[in-house]
């Protein structure tokens, strides 16, 4: 792929917003901007307008749900795909959705292995 | 504060003394015993707020021995000892009703805490307790009222009868209202040959229907005798004592006779035999009509014992099924603060290889078996969840406004401390639908007890049960609502609610799992649940079921324990 990608990962655990920065863009195919907290994760794309948003479920104040509920109603923003990261378990493990239900979005759980995440982008982005 | 008791359970000296020694000094007062018999003992001769046992001891197994000590004491807490804290001890202990476990080797701050917890659980369970002492209660009333059984009240009266007349022989008959003649009979000789005599029950209803006592004598009523007796011997002189429960409505309030004959000194009944036949007559009415009533109070105390042991077993049920449901809430909750961290770890591995690019096998074998670790504990975690669910529904017919009526009245103690008025509408009773009635005596029962804490100043619980048929597939749905005129939420509020450990609640009133057990349950069942509140105003939740459930959510029973 030579177009690099712009994702934006908004998850409050610094740490893994790091490796994810890192991991992503030693691949050589991603340019990686992160948020700690659900506002700022709005501001941040509106601004960046990314290719694709990363965003943890339970974060303080504004969660995933919200922070996707209001990307989406925003018509600049609507079209961004976004794709849920959760160290809570999913409906994909348990076989039953495990809390408020989200709608029909991506999840992956947490921990995630990079290639797998990788995949996971590049099929949100080629829809 | 009386000094709660501890009875130890354990085969290993080591333990019992350890416990011991350190019970005692914390002011509990504590027993030891080194097997299941010697507990047994120990339990049948003394009241125990509550065990610590080991399971696995020789000869009688302590799961056996739980099982024996419940029937004795059924309100004793259990804590048990094990030697592996695994998720299989922790289900085992739940299933036999122990209240928690603990590990060895002791954390002896952790058992201080955990009775404590336990302490006082059982002192909030003890109000229904005290509703079964209360029977008791009535029994030991009921035993210095009466003294006696019906057959030795009998004897009583006959006995006395006898003594004030001087009879050899005499009668009780008791009046049958439903047959309009005598029924039951007690009779009673002084000695063994004394003479009796049988007498026509038809002549005899016909005398005391008088309401007075007669006193017939042979050579002066010789056509009475002869009607009275058939034929054979006949006694000099009879004595007739009607019981009635109302003088002024004899005929009415008949309740029987006493009838005395043949004096032993030979001589006829005198006019004095009379009068005190009369009075004691007049007695003996009176013990009846209160045996009689208490025979219906008996009744009525059965009944109410009756449902007074089904919301004990309710109140257990809840109990293990919030536990369970706890079991898998808590997992939930370290999942996400387990996972996170290895979501770290596993991010850092990855970075630090790409880093390093090596082709030096050792290296990449390290991080394989960093990575391969990762994995383990994070399907540790899955599974733990996967257990939690793996309870299976036990989906059966069911009638939904007894569960309502039943979790009315577990919340009424709750409801009557804040003031709060229990109203129930049910546009069916009984309502059949099919569901798993312990869990969703759950969901109703964690909704109103919210809902009454909501009402702090008092209000109105309503519970109202209806039914609709859905708009867009016609099925049959049974509609609960249950509604509270509280402090009600913002909408920012209502959103949350459902999360787990999300609550509002002072610190140790509330653990913020109870209305994501709810949506737990409801979830399994197929069902919605939503709710329409405003500030300073109320709150509603409204949760509409299926009547009939879908093949579809039976099979997915079917999978779940995998
Ligand atoms: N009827 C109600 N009226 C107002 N607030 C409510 C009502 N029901 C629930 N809530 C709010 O929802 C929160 C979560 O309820 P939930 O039952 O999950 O937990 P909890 O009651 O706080 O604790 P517990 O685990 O002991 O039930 C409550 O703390 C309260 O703020
Ligand atoms: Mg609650």
């Amino acid at each position: 792929m030579s177009v690099e990608r712009k994702i934006v990962v908004v998850d409050d655990e610094e740490d893994f917003c790091f490796f994810v920065k890192k991991n992503l863009e030693a691949t050589g195919n991603f340019r990686v901007l992160l948020a700690h907290n659900g506002e700022d994760g709005i501001r941040l794309t509106r601004l960046e307008m990314p290719d694709v948003v990363l965003l943890d479920v339970m974060m303080p104040n504004l969660g995933g749900p919200d922070v996707a509920d209001i990307l989406n109603s925003d018509p600049k923003t609507k079209d961004i795909p976004v794709i849920f990261l959760t160290a809570i378990v999913t409906k994909q493990e348990i076989g039953v959705e495990p809390m408020k239900a989200i709608g029909g979005l991506n999840y992956i759980a947490k921990p995630v292995e990079i290639a797998q995440l990788v995949e996971a982008i590049n099929k949100v982005i080629s829809k | 504060m009386e000094k709660a008791k501890i009875l130890v359970i354990d085969d290993e000296a080591v333990i019992r003394q350890l416990l011991l020694r350190t019970l005692s000094d914390k002011g509990y007062e504590v027993e030891v015993a080194e097997d299941g018999s010697r507990a047994l003992e120990k339990i049948k001769s003394n009241v125990f707020n509550m065990l610590i046992t080991d399971l696995k001891m020789p000869k009688v197994s302590g799961m056996e021995v739980l099982a024996e000590i419940k029937k004795i004491n059924p309100y004793v807490e259990v804590i048990i000892i094990t030697g592996y804290p695994t998720i299989d001890a922790a289900v085992e202990a739940i299933k036999i009703g122990a209240f928690d476990f603990i590990c060895k080797p002791f954390d002896l701050l952790e058992i201080q805490t955990k009775i404590q917890l336990c302490l006082e659980r059982q002192k909030r369970n003890l109000s229904h307790i005290q509703v079964t002492e209360l029977t008791a209660l009535f029994d030991l009333t009921k035993a210095s009222i009466l003294a006696h059984s019906v057959e030795s009240l009998w004897e009583l009266i006959l006995t006395t009868a006898l003594e004030v007349s001087g009879a050899q022989s005499g009668s009780v008959f008791l009046w049958d209202k439903q047959t309009n003649s005598f029924g039951k009979k007690f009779g009673k000789k002084l000695w063994e040959d004394a003479p009796t005599f049988t007498l026509n029950e038809e002549v005899l209803a016909k005398e005391i229907k008088k309401g007075e006592t007669q006193l017939i004598i042979k050579e002066k009523d010789d056509k009475l005798i002869k009607e009275l007796l058939s034929d054979g011997e006949e006694p000099n002189s009879l004595l007739i004592a009607p019981l009635v429960g109302n003088p002024l409505h004899c005929e009415e309030s008949i309740l029987g006779a006493v009838v005395v004959s043949a004096k032993a000194s030979g001589d006829s009944f005198s006019e004095r035999d009379k009068m005190l036949a009369s009075i004691l007559a007049g007695q003996a009415a009176t013990i009846l009509r209160n045996s009689e009533l208490y025979g219906e109070l008996e009744k009525k105390v059965e009944a109410l014992k009756e449902s007074i042991d089904k919301l004990h077993e309710t109140q257990n049920q809840l109990i293990q099924t919030e536990k369970l449901a706890s079991v898998g809430q808590l997992a939930f909750g370290i999942a996400h603060e387990i996972r996170n961290p290895l979501g770290i770890v596993l991010g850092g591995v990855e970075y630090l290889s790409t880093i390093i690019k090596t082709e030096d096998s050792d290296t990449n074998e390290a991080i394989a078996k960093i990575k391969k670790s990762i994995s383990r504990a994070n399907n540790i975690i899955v599974d733990l969840l996967k257990f939690s669910r793996a309870s299976r529904l036990n989906i059966q017919e069911m009638d939904v406004c007894e569960i309502i009526d039943e979790v009315a009245l577990l919340i009424t103690n709750k409801a009557y401390f804040n003031s709060v008025k229990i109203e129930k509408s049910y546009q069916e009773d009984p309502l059949l639908m099919q569901g798993d009635v312990s869990m969703l005596r759950q969901v109703f029962f964690n909704i109103c007890s919210n809902a009454v804490d909501a009402m702090p100043k008092g209000g109105v619980l309503s519970l109202n049960i209806l039914k609709k048929s859905d708009e867009s597939t016609g099925e049959d749905v049974v509609v609960v609502e249950i509604g509270d005129t509280g402090m009600g939420m913002s909408k920012e509020h209502c959103l949350r609610i459902f999360d787990p450990f999300f609550t509002t609640k002072d610190p140790g009133k509330g653990t913020g799992l109870g209305l994501s057990i709810v949506h737990m349950i409801l979830e399994r069942h197929d069902a919605k649940v939503w709710v329409e509140s405003e500030e300073h105003k109320g709150t509603k939740f409204v949760i509409e079921m299926l009547q009939n459930k879908s093949v579809e959510l039976k099979n997915k029973e079917g999978n779940n324990d995998g």
